[in-house]
């Protein structure tokens, strides 16, 4: 009877001064799921160690003083990448394990990814006797064929995977929202455009794949040869937007002429439906391995930025469903009656409603990305040799079945990445599920 | 219906031209010229410099291309550059055809870059034309500088090469070339300072017609309605044998003409040496007979000449007349050539795709037959734990875990290996046998063919199940008597923190009023009470939602790793199953007399311990997806309305599943379906790779790797029709599954 009553009052505290708006209910719901919300931690920790791989394994010392000088060649580096500064010649010259410092701190895993270890070839087993040098430490995860440190390759591959898994993603989204908003808010019914826009935005089409793809084919087949990949998708998306908004302005002072400027009505929702449906069809997994086999210098970035451009589509469908829904209610009705332009309640009013559920999508298009990107790399497909990803580390245990430890933990990391995303997922569409609100 | 079937036909017509479409796209992306690749440098042999060569290694180029239809514009209509000239393609080698575009989009001036081209083909018949006594060293110079012309279009490099003849030209005995350089120079020149850049941004549309190599992939340019008469290709055939046969016999007649003339210079060498052993005038009389002889064969050869010179007149008056047919299309099942070795994609196809059936039907059918009622079930599982044994029941437990352990044991003994497999069917066999027997009454109860029927299956299924739950729990053991034996400290360690942190938890939840059991045992009476038939927030149901949810997420190239390093490896003790293939090697390799050797049931037995590693690896992942799908759509529908109706009636509860909630809940089942063949073939890709299967997956890799693009695009077009066709088979399930859904 006691703590019956004492439970209820505490409910009663907690019920008065917990918030009771969106975002706190969806917050409560999401931990009660306890499994969801340890991988969201998790996810967190991962994603500490993808942002801190630089520190936590490298062959560099963190800090040093050598000669009398103090150096810190882990965040010269970056320096270095950005082309402000230079090493000295004694550490180009010299392996960094076999200077003489003062004093030196390493990081804690004390190998790059691409070190190699000659006292240590061939696979040495964690488990094994190790013969290391000064400022060495053991070898964690054992190493592989050349010598190369598995625990620094599974932070590093933690980088990459969370990189693909995050920007392949960001890419999905933004066409996945693009295309659902449009279908989803002008449906079959509300897309009334006139004839001189239609004629203008067919013929930008055209002459947008001409000047954007065709005059500009060699430039474009250089620049990815010399890895410029964002760099060529920025111009051919900015003379794209260019010649459409060049057309879309002509069309607005042409459709004062009355018979140019008859509206007609576009089925935006029916389109772009059957536009997902053939996108949908697309084998992702060997359109992939066919597009990533006829690059010639392979990248992780043409990887993400493929993986982006098939999975959009479940985005897209659930965006659609939403704005389907929203479209009806009142307050978008009285943004028209307000007069706000259709891209001011699309963009202000319409997609902020209906984006939550698309975060359960990516939380699902993240693991499976990453999944994707670990097949193709445990293949060896599209990844450049020298990059190490989990992938690449579990394949290289194909060559020798007694090296147990590079089959195993690569394979942990990648089963641990995809089984927290889906945790993610799952927790999220119980938590924003209106049925399960209490 | 059938208008919707119909509809949705049309509809797939667009979308596979679309998807054809970006896959012919990609394949004219591949890089690496075809028909390079399929002469394979067989007719290098313009790189001797003759101007025969040249001659013979172009021909031979351009028939490689018509055969491959490579010879025609890209697609209906192109868009392009009003600088490019329309018939481009009409320059047959693909790197020369390159070059020239580039440039053309570095000038803009076509007909400066084509007069450009011709005179550099001309510098290089020139180069070939140069006399033999010609300064070597020069001469190759000018070769290998106008070879590498033929692909460069910087100016700084032209430039450069050009320097590089102009001053191998200078050399007396090679000067004869130097007007057809001028002139190449000129050209080059004039291109540079006539360019017409301007015409790089107009754009021209130019329409090819339907001789192009799109239309000529997907339907083919042999006629369809009539076959085509073989005759003048076989009196092709014929006549090429015949000049084959005289041209071996002139070659005999060739030999013995050296041999002759040497012979008649030796003896003339001894005339004027004279020696004691031979006199003279026999020597001369010798002579004169090899003279004779030597004009007769002369003469003979020259008649073998003349025949052969009129049979190849009159096969090249035949062949004139000839047209070369590329194929019959995509459409047709003609899929091209393999770049590797020359056979048709289509054969090689068939032969990959017999592993692949054979592996994704066994994988397919087992994860639906046994998850569909696993989900159903683990979504009406009771509170009380001890009612999941009431699905399989102890007897089948024990007999399969201690028949198991002895034929384990037997493998030890020095049994064959087989002897394992033959022992799983046989626990198979048994477990269902018990589960039949224990659900006789079940099944004697439901009423109908159909009820019956689906019984036994349901029986059957529980049965496999139990077997997968096993093999899972007997490797799970195996995994940690190793983990035990190999490091005993570090995992005593383990379990010790881990037993400390549940018992510090366990004390600590005591502290907590036990609400939630105490509601739980409350209602668990009921069986179908306030909370109806659904069991969620139990503790099994966690145990089986997060087991399933493990399962799905495991990568299956990573479980497929795992399994070949710890059952296959005899450094771990458990070589269990073989490490790769579909068969045992002496097995497949078996033919002829010793095929006999090996009966049909040994071959079986072999395959299925073969195939038991990477249709487990296909099927765990599918399998707790589909669970997983099939509770959550079961846990829906048990909510409803109509099944506390349904339970107000009495039904018994196995009616209330399988008659009233079963069907409702098959949607998200039927939606899987459509994905089962892409993913099948995607899924075939690891497993297949890692066992070294020679199934479709393997072969697809193997492509991709060795740039076979003719197999690659097939496969991906394949995928692609493959996933429309199961798309179309959902929806038509769907209206089976739940008459309420029209199409309208």
């Amino acid at each position: 009877m006691l703590f019956f009553w004492k439970t209820k009052k505490v409910a009663d505290i907690a019920a008065q001064e917990v918030p009771q708006d969106y975002w706190s209910i969806v917050r409560r719901q999401f931990a009660k799921n306890k499994l969801a919300v340890w991988s969201l931690r998790l996810f967190y920790g991962i994603l500490f160690i993808a942002l801190f791989a630089n520190i936590l394994a490298n062959e560099k010392p963190l800090y040093c003083k050598i000669d009398g000088q103090i150096h810190f060649p882990v965040f010269r580096q970056w320096l270095v990448d950005l082309n402000i500064a230079e090493w000295e010649d004694k550490f180009v010259l010299k392996r960094w394990h076999e200077h003489n410092y003062e004093s030196a701190i390493f990081p804690p895993i004390t190998y790059s990814p691409n070190t190699i270890d000659k006292k240590n070839l061939t696979y040495t087993s964690p488990f094994q006797e190790q013969n290391l040098s000064p400022y060495c430490r053991k070898h964690y995860l054992g190493t592989d064929a050349l010598g190369r440190d598995v625990a620094a390759g599974m932070i590093h591959g933690t980088r990459t995977a969370m990189l693909v898994g995050l920007i392949s993603m960001s890419i999905a989204t933004l066409i996945g929202i693009f295309f659902g908003a449009i279908a989803g808010y002008f449906g079959d019914d509300r897309m009334k455009v006139s004839r001189i826009r239609i004629i203008l935005n067919i013929l930008a089409a055209i002459a947008s794949v001409f000047y954007a793809f065709i005059v500009r084919g060699y430039n474009i087949a250089d620049g990815l040869n010399n890895g410029e990949l964002f760099l060529q998708i920025g111009i051919i998306v900015g003379i794209i937007a260019g010649i459409f908004t060049v057309a879309n302005l002509l069309a607005a002072v042409l459709k004062k002429i009355p018979f140019l400027g008859k509206k007609v009505l576009i089925s935006a929702d029916l389109l772009i439906m059957r536009f997902i449906e053939v996108v949908n069809s697309i084998p992702v997994l060997i359109l992939i391995l066919c597009i990533v086999a006829i690059i010639k210098n392979p990248s992780l970035t043409y990887v993400m930025v493929i993986i982006g451009l098939v999975s959009w589509t479940g985005i897209a469908q659930f965006i659609r469903s939403e704005l389907l829904r929203v479209r009806r209610l009142e307050y978008i009705e009285a943004a028209q009656a307000f007069g706000y332009s259709e891209w001011r309640i699309i963009t202000k009013h319409a997609i902020p409603n209906a984006l939550n559920s698309v975060l359960i999508t990516i939380a699902f298009g993240i693991a499976s990305a990453i999944l994707t990107e670990s097949f193709l790399s445990f293949l060896g497909v599209g990844v450049p040799p020298e990059q190490v990803t989990w992938g690449s580390l579990l394949s290289a245990s194909r060559e020798k079945s007694e090296a147990w430890w590079m089959a195993v933990f690569p394979g942990v990391a990648i089963f641990i990445s995809v089984t927290i995303f889906n945790l993610i997922g799952e927790g999220l569409s119980e938590a924003l599920d209106p049925r399960s609100k209490q | 219906m059938f208008r919707y079937v119909l509809k949705r036909f049309l509809i797939f017509i667009p979308t596979l031209f679309v998807i054809s479409l970006l896959i012919f796209g990609l394949s004219k992306l591949a890089p690496g010229d075809p028909v390079e690749l399929l002469l394979k440098g067989g007719s290098n042999a313009g790189n001797t410099g003759q101007r025969a060569d040249l001659e013979s290694s172009e021909d031979d180029y351009q028939n490689k291309a018509k055969q491959l239809g490579l010879d025609k514009p890209t697609f209906y209509f192109a868009l392009s550059a009003a600088a490019y000239p329309k018939d481009l393609y009409k320059i047959s080698k693909q790197i020369h055809r390159e070059n020239i575009s580039r440039l053309i989009s570095l000038y803009g001036n076509s007909e400066a870059a084509m007069a450009y081209y011709q005179a550099l083909r001309a510098m290089q018949l020139a180069c070939a034309d140069l006399p033999s006594e010609a300064d070597y060293d020069s001469k190759k110079k000018i070769r290998d500088a106008v070879d590498e012309l033929f692909f460069r279009y910087n100016n700084e490099d032209v430039q450069r090469l050009l320097d590089v003849i102009k001053e191998a030209l200078s050399h007396p005995t090679t000067s004869t070339a130097q007007p057809v350089y001028d002139k190449l120079a000129t050209a080059y020149k004039f291109m540079q300072d006539n360019p017409t850049r301007h015409l790089l941004y107009i754009p021209s549309i130019s329409w090819y017609g339907f001789a192009n190599q799109y239309h000529t992939w997907m339907f083919g340019d042999m006629p369809w309605l009539y076959s085509i008469d073989s005759t003048p290709y076989r009196q092709v055939a014929d006549l090429g044998a015949r000049m084959d046969a005289l041209g071996k016999n002139r070659d005999s007649l060739n030999k013995a003409l050296k041999n002759i003339k040497i012979r008649a210079s030796v003896y003339t060498a001894d005339l004027a040496n004279p020696s004691a052993a031979i006199s003279a005038d026999s020597l001369r009389g010798m002579i004169s007979q090899l003279t004779a002889d030597s004009s007769r064969l002369t003469a003979e050869v020259a008649s073998f000449n003349d025949k052969i010179k009129t049979l190849s007149d009159e096969r090249d008056a035949i062949k004139k007349t000839l047209v070369t047919y590329t194929g019959k299309g995509f459409v047709r099942g003609d899929f091209g050539t393999s770049y590797k070795d020359n056979r048709p994609v289509a054969t090689k196809m068939k032969e990959a795709l017999f592993w692949t059936i054979i592996m994704n039907f066994l994988s397919i059918f087992l994860s639906y037959i046994v998850s569909i009622p696993l989900g159903v079930q683990s979504a009406v599982w009771k509170k009380n734990t001890l009612q999941f044994f009431t699905f399989a029941s102890y007897p089948t437990i024990i007999i399969a875990t201690v028949a198991n352990v002895l034929i384990a044991s037997f493998t030890f003994w020095g049994m064959p290996k087989w002897a394992f497999t033959l022992g799983m069917a046989i626990i198979v066999a048994v477990m269902i046998l018990i589960e039949l027997i224990k659900n006789t009454a079940y099944i004697r109860e439901s009423k109908g063919f159909l009820g019956k029927t689906w019984a036994i299956i349901y029986t059957i299924s529980m049965a496999m199940l139990l077997m997968w739950l096993w093999i899972l729990v007997e490797m799970l053991l195996a995994a940690a008597v190793i983990v035990v034996m190999k490091f005993p400290i570090m995992t005593g360690l383990i379990v010790g923190f881990v037993l400390a942190v549940s018992f510090y938890n366990r004390r600590q939840k005591n502290e907590l009023p036990k609400q939630a059991n105490v509601f739980n045992d409350g209602l668990g009476n009921f069986r179908f009470g306030k909370s109806g038939l659904q069991a969620r927030g139990s503790v099994l149901d966690n145990i089986s939602t997060t087991t399933l949810f493990v399962l799905y997420s495991l990568p299956s190239f990573w479980i497929a790793m795992i399994l070949i390093i710890f059952l296959t490896t005899v450094s771990y003790g458990l070589s269990w199953f073989p490490s790769g293939g579909a068969q045992s090697l002496n097995i497949a390799m078996a033919t002829g007399a010793n095929y006999g050797k090996y009966g049909i049931g040994t071959r079986f037995l072999d395959i299925l311990h073969h195939l038991i590693l990477p249709v487990v690896c296909m099927t765990y992942g599918s399998f707790a997806f589909l669970s997983r799908q099939m509770r959550g759509s079961m846990l829906g529908v048990v909510k409803q309305d109509y099944i506390r109706t349904a339970t107000a009636k009495g039904l018994s509860e196995d009616k209330i599943i399988w008659k009233h909630a079963f069907r409702n809940s098959l949607f998200p089942i039927i939606t899987m379906f459509s994905s089962v063949f892409p993913r099948a073939l995607s899924g075939s890709i690891a497993i297949e790779s890692i066992y070294n299967i020679q199934g479709m997956g393997f072969l697809s890799l193997e492509a991709i790797n060795g740039r076979d693009w003719p197999i690659v695009f097939t496969v991906a077009l394949l995928a692609a029709i493959l996933t429309m066709i199961g798309n179309l088979v959902s929806d038509i399930l769907y209206s089976v599954a739940d008459p309420r859904v029209t199409f309208k």
